[in-house]
């Protein structure tokens, strides 16, 4: 186990939802946290009788929605305007942002739906989607739903396997990678196929 | 002769052709994850309620705390703390990695020391673990 997770679970151990809270909201907002591999520990600790883990579904999943809205709206209100101030306007043309949205638009179930089970790629999409200022509602479906699904499943590999969820839970994320890397290169070659005609 | 180079699709091609390597590479890492799972009988039917379920001594880690250890082995609220002659007043909401850095002692060593402790209380209350 990497220090960092060695680490975040003692402060789930010490401040239990709260700290499950914190950490699920500063994954989903920023910061690179294995927030999928603490949201199946802390479903281990519920089936030892630490937690609760219909509290800890929920928790994980508030965590991780105010987290993604909180960049979203961030990115929506102040990100040009932070931009610009540091003299980067000029990568963030409105035609790439336009292209961009376009392609968040295009497809939104496996831009914002899937990221949801990469916490390094989440908060990315957060940003791109405040930047090019996409369509909230479309934004917040496919964000909720991703959410409710990422934290159920994780959450589901502590329930299940319980002392054992730290394997599976590593099984998990390259099982994700194969699928989603397996729907990105259908996209392509399809796109490739298409173009041929 | 002239030739007619479309870097566009070269460059298309290519990542097609990496993110299918690296496809190939993580389907056979998960494969090999799954064998030696099921080498170490994590993936049993026979043991499966068996490892799922029940804490065992060797999974106490450093970074647990004394609470979350008396929770998982029904240990008494104190026992750890007069056991290891604990001082620390946030006991037992401190780690176990915490209480051997303030007492100077390798995290390693104190692990083992918590884990015999707790050993010895499930020996002596015949507490059925396997």
């Amino acid at each position: 186990m990497n220090d960092i997770l060695s680490i975040l679970l003692s402060y789930v151990q010490l401040y239990k939802y709260l700290g499950l809270f914190i950490i699920t909201f500063l994954g989903a907002l920023a910061l690179p946290l294995p927030s999928g591999s603490v949201v199946s520990a802390a479903a281990a600790f519920a089936v030892q009788g630490y937690m609760n883990f219909y509290l800890v579904v929920l928790v994980g999943i508030a965590g991780n929605i105010i987290g993604d809205n909180t960049g979203y709206w961030l990115t929506r209100q102040y990100g040009i305007i932070a931009v610009h101030k540091i003299g980067l306007g000029r990568f963030f043309k409105q035609k790439r942002l336009d292209y961009a949205r376009k392609l968040l638009d295009d497809h939104p179930m496996l831009s914002i739906f899937f990221s949801r089970f990469f916490t390094a790629i989440a908060p990315a999409i957060n940003v791109v989607a405040g930047f090019t200022k996409l369509n909230y509602r479309k934004y917040l479906t496919f964000e909720v739903t991703g959410e409710i699904a990422e934290v159920v499943f994780f959450a589901g590999i502590g329930y299940i396997f319980g002392n054992n969820w730290e394997y599976f839970s590593q099984l998990s994320n390259k099982f994700w990678i194969l699928s989603v890397g397996g729907m990105v290169l259908s996209v392509v070659l399809w796109k490739i196929i298409l173009n041929r005609k | 002769m002239k030739f007619n180079f479309n870097y566009k699709k070269i460059i298309q091609w290519f990542l097609v052709v990496v993110l299918v390597i690296f496809l190939i590479f993580t389907f056979v890492q998960i494969i090999t994850n799954v064998w030696e799972l099921k080498r170490e009988g994590v993936i049993s039917r026979r043991n499966f309620h068996k490892y799922s379920s029940k804490a065992q001594i060797s999974d106490i880690q450093s970074w647990m705390t004394f609470r979350y250890v008396n929770v998982i082995f029904s240990l008494p609220l104190d026992y750890l703390k007069h056991e290891l002659n604990i001082q620390d007043k946030n006991y037992p909401n401190i780690s176990i990695s915490s209480q051997a850095k303030k007492n100077k002692i390798n995290t390693s060593l104190y692990l083992s020391s918590v884990q015999q402790a707790v050993n010895k209380y499930v020996l002596e209350h015949f507490v059925k673990y396997e």
